[in-house]
């Protein structure tokens, strides 16, 4: 039994293919754009195509650009020596937030995972190593998520890089600022402990 | 919603949702079941360290209709040192996926949970050799879930070894010269391999250090087992098209005067 129109029925399937979007929340998206004035509806769907026809990977560091190279790669201020390695577009973001960093971003666009059949030549390490071969890099700071698959492209890429004479760094992993160690799960404090520093 | 407590071990993590994470756990009491850690990918759960592929903890469960929640965890151990090599985080996801694909959910399985965790144990030292490792799991996987081929005679008409010199993954053990075209799959297994096969099954993994990776006989063994494994399961594995694809990526690079990408070891 067909329970709705066929136009409502292709949107529905459209918006289930986002991520985190199943059948419930498509439908109730579906039924919000049908309630909302065709110019609005307009207006957003005018704006995910322009975004996406706009929006490219930095050639250099993988970033999501609109201008090829990226803001932080053709910003003279930024510290080219420096190359701090992510994940994610998402994760530069988050990173760019602590206000701390001055160093340019290099975007593998995943991490290693045999359970998802991604290997490391299916992420951008070859630009990486193309990056430190072209010279003027001393340090690279592997900022990739504290997770399995995080830990074992971390663990790649120094293995990788190492022969290059560049140093290569890893985020400290330990306990959140504003936390209390009573909250902290063994694992977090085993990673406190390992990563101290001396005062 | 009642509580349960259990000693599981993660063999897969998804992400859900914004922050969450759905794990694939295997206890020995429960078998293989879901749960929800529900905020485990923010930095200050506590339920982050637990949520981690490997992972062996004591856990605390609101049983759900389908899925249960992740309520509370003591890590045991997190394989550290499987998380952080590649050849030992391929044949671990290898293991834990093998393992996915061959138990049913909720049925109690203290042998393969006690096999898993030992395994993982194995991969975890510092002188494992993970694909000795997970040929080994393998073998002792498949015959403690009812898939256990006969090593000493002929399975067609009872010929005993050393006219057995044959393996036939179909017929589920060894062939003889007359009998192994009941099975086109079949492939040579000569006298070390036979041996390095029940090897595999009966011996506990510190007692199979001296097995060598090269050999003939080995070469025979991992291809007759390879076969077995491919032909009980049902779908193809995504670690082992992984585990080809970086073995590849690695004879490529050792052919390759330039270099390229040269990791610390390559996984065999």
């Amino acid at each position: 039994m067909q329970f709705y129109a066929e136009p409502l029925s292709r949107l529905i399937d459209e918006l289930r293919r986002l991520p985190g979007v199943g059948a419930k929340t498509g439908q109730r998206l579906a039924f919000h754009l049908l309630a909302m004035a065709p110019a609005d509806v307009q207006r957003l769907a005018d704006t995910m195509v322009e975004a996406r026809r706009r929006i490219t990977d930095c050639s250099i560091c993988g970033n999501l650009t609109e201008a090829d190279p990226c803001v932080t790669c053709s910003d003279p201020s930024r510290d080219r020596s420096c190359i701090c390695v992510v994940e994610r577009p998402e994760d530069v973001i988050a990173m760019e937030r602590t206000r701390e960093y001055r160093g340019v971003y290099h975007v593998l666009g995943a991490a290693i995972s045999p359970m998802e059949g991604v290997g490391p030549g299916d992420i951008r390490l070859a630009e990486l190593v193309n990056r430190v071969k072209a010279g003027g890099v001393t340090e690279i700071i592997v900022a990739t998520n504290p997770n399995t698959e995080g830990e074992v492209t971390a663990v790649y890429i120094a293995n990788l890089l190492r022969p290059l004479g560049v140093r290569v760094s890893r985020i400290a992993h330990g306990v959140p600022v504003g936390g209390d160690l009573e909250y902290a799960d063994e694992v977090t404090l085993a990673r406190a402990l390992e990563g101290r520093r001396v005062m | 919603m009642a509580m349960v407590g259990c000693e599981g071990i993660v063999l897969r993590v998804r992400d859900f949702n914004e922050a969450d994470r759905i794990l694939t756990i295997l206890s020995a009491a429960e078998g293989k079941f879901e749960a929800v850690a529900r905020g485990a990918r923010r930095p200050r759960s506590s339920m982050a360290g637990a949520a981690q592929l490997f992972t062996r903890a004591n856990m605390m469960l609101f049983r759900g209709r389908s899925l249960d929640t992740l309520s509370s965890a003591e890590v045991l151990s997190t394989h550290q040192r499987v998380r952080s090599d590649l050849a030992c985080m391929a044949y671990g996801s290898y293991i834990a996926e093998l393992t996915d694909a061959m138990t049913a959910e909720r049925e109690p399985a203290p042998d393969v949970y006690s096999l898993v965790c030992s395994t993982l144990a194995a991969l975890d030292r510092k002188e494992a050799r993970p694909a000795v490792v997970a040929l080994g799991f393998e073998m002792k996987f498949l015959s403690l879930i009812g898939f256990k081929p006969e090593l000493r005679q002929c399975v067609s008409c009872g010929a005993r070894e050393p006219e057995a010199d044959w393996f036939g993954p179909n017929e589920g053990g060894l062939l003889c010269a007359r009998c192994r075209a009941n099975d086109l799959t079949a492939v040579p297994v000569g006298d070390e391999a036979r041996g390095l096969l029940r090897a595999l099954m009966v011996r506990p993994y510190a007692r199979l250090s001296g097995v060598g990776e090269n050999g003939k006989a080995y070469v025979q063994a991992r291809t007759a087992l390879r076969r077995y494994v491919d032909l009980r399961v049902e779908s193809s594995l995504r670690t082992l098209e992984f585990i080809d694809d970086v073995n590849s990526m690695g004879r490529e690079e050792a052919n390759d005067s330039e270099g390229g990408l040269e990791p610390d070891r390559q996984v065999t």
